[in-house]
């Protein structure tokens, strides 16, 4: 569909107002390195665009004592460049500086990556796993969602129009103890989609016990998904290299569940179980390394 | 239609364009700087690479007045009255270039990845040119080019430290 208007936002009352007065006629362009593409085959759905790209309320990643919050349109490469991600919150640290190359990470945020709702979103297992909740608004006011209620099928989301994602809040309660690590299998180091997408939180005590785990799933399934099962077969056991066997198997159950019939599932159950070593091994070193 | 003004090459321009421009064929057909190429037109291979306000950026996954205010530097703007900038003459120098198309947004990266960094690792070079395809392949030789103009950027940075 041709684009016949383009409202660039620098305040969020603006691009809500914008928003509000196109309602199922405007979509938000959050970085458009895949709304671009879209425009560009024809594929999009709105004939205008709120650019909120430089939105000064959604620009910046907040450290508070209990929690962290990011703006929507804080870009990949912001997440990158910030020191306190890259040592507290190292699983999706990596998962965003996995996304695309420079060029994509410097368009690409974090919000246009959740609201896409793609399957293969590299930062949604992560922010999954670290329990993120969306702060979203409209110009009925503000709510607030937990990500694992956001993704609806695939591409589909609880985002209505006239709503737009301002910012995603990460819970920091037990920060230090928390270890998020992420690992993604894609076809070459560049540019890749991830086929699969793995990150896993656990909180260990001093007896090296998993009090806690949150695991999330990329493209394995029609959105990303937090993985109850695999969760359960961690808790209340020992980080060591019998439960990266066991929890591998487990993920692999739960994915031939999943893709039955599918023509990924021979290939997926396999490779699952390299991924979700890789990313528990990653864990291990991490906790090593503290 | 909306009027975007922005700076282009060090030079401020303001034109009326449709609203669903891309910055690439804003930068190719209003301004007529035809350096920057389109190869694939949705980000994978980099030869539309522009710096927007610093950042290497695709050219054909932005939109023309996103760009409003902003500073935009093309493969032309970077030529000064000394001449060509260090990373053009390093390519020149190694001839890393071959059938040509992807070297505007090569160069762009290299660029980008230079002005933030101007002593890259290896890593880093490999990683900032990650998004440029070469399908004549001649990577090694754009490697080396890179590190020759942080060669040269960096000596002559300190010779004009050492001179003062």
């Amino acid at each position: 569909m041709e684009i016949q208007k383009v409202v660039k936002a620098y305040d969020l009352k603006t691009a809500i107002a914008a928003l509000d007065e196109h309602k199922e006629n405007a979509q938000v362009l959050a970085g458009g390195t895949d709304l671009l593409v879209q425009i560009r085959e024809g594929h999009n759905k709105c004939p205008v665009l709120v650019d909120v790209t430089d939105v000064a309320e959604m620009k910046e990643i907040i450290v508070e004592d209990h929690q962290v919050r990011i703006g929507a349109a804080v870009t990949f490469s912001q997440v990158v460049k910030h020191d306190f991600m890259k040592t507290n919150l190292l699983g999706l640290w990596e998962a965003c500086r996995s996304v695309g190359a420079p060029q994509i990470r410097n368009l690409g945020t974090l919000g246009g990556n959740v609201a896409n709702g793609s399957p293969a979103a590299d930062s949604s297992p992560p922010l999954l796993a670290l329990e993120a909740t969306l702060v979203i608004q409209s110009s009925a006011g503000q709510k607030v969602m937990e990500l694992k209620d956001f993704f609806l099928g695939k591409g589909k989301t609880a985002l209505q129009p006239g709503e737009l994602i301002s910012e995603i809040i990460l819970p920091k309660s037990g920060l230090k103890k928390t270890q998020i690590a992420f690992e993604k299998l894609g076809l070459r180091n560049a540019l890749a989609i991830s086929r699969i997408s793995v990150a896993v939180c656990v909180e260990v005590d001093d007896q090296n016990t998993i009090t806690h785990a949150a695991v999330a799933s990329g493209s394995l399934g029609l959105f990303p998904n937090r993985e109850p099962q695999v969760e359960a077969a961690l808790v209340g056991k020992s980080l060591n290299m019998d439960l990266v066997d066991q929890a591998a198997q487990a993920f692999s159950a739960v994915t031939t569940q999943r893709l039955q019939g599918r023509s990924s599932q021979a290939f997926k159950e396999e490779a699952i179980k390299g991924v979700m070593t890789g990313c528990l091994l990653k864990l291990m070193n991490e906790g090593g390394q503290a | 239609m909306t009027k975007l003004t922005c700076t282009v090459n060090g030079q401020e321009v303001s034109r009326e364009i449709q609203d669903g421009m891309r910055l690439l064929d804003f930068v190719r057909e209003e301004l007529g700087l035809t350096g920057t190429k389109e190869g694939c037109g949705e980000g994978e291979c980099g030869a539309c690479t522009v710096i927007v306000d610093g950042k290497a950026v695709d050219s054909c996954l932005v939109m023309a007045v996103q760009c409003q205010g902003k500073d935009i530097l093309t493969i032309e703007g970077l030529e000064t009255e000394d001449g060509l900038d260090p990373v053009q003459q390093a390519f020149l120098d190694n001839g890393a270039v071959q059938c040509g198309y992807c070297i505007p947004g090569m160069v762009m990266s290299a660029k980008a990845l230079l002005d933030e960094k101007p002593k890259p690792s290896m890593d880093d070079i490999k990683e900032s040119i990650s998004g440029n395809l070469c399908r004549c392949t001649g990577y090694d030789k754009i490697i080396d080019s890179v590190q020759l103009a942080s060669k040269r950027i960096t000596e002559e940075e300190e010779g004009g430290r050492d001179g003062k």
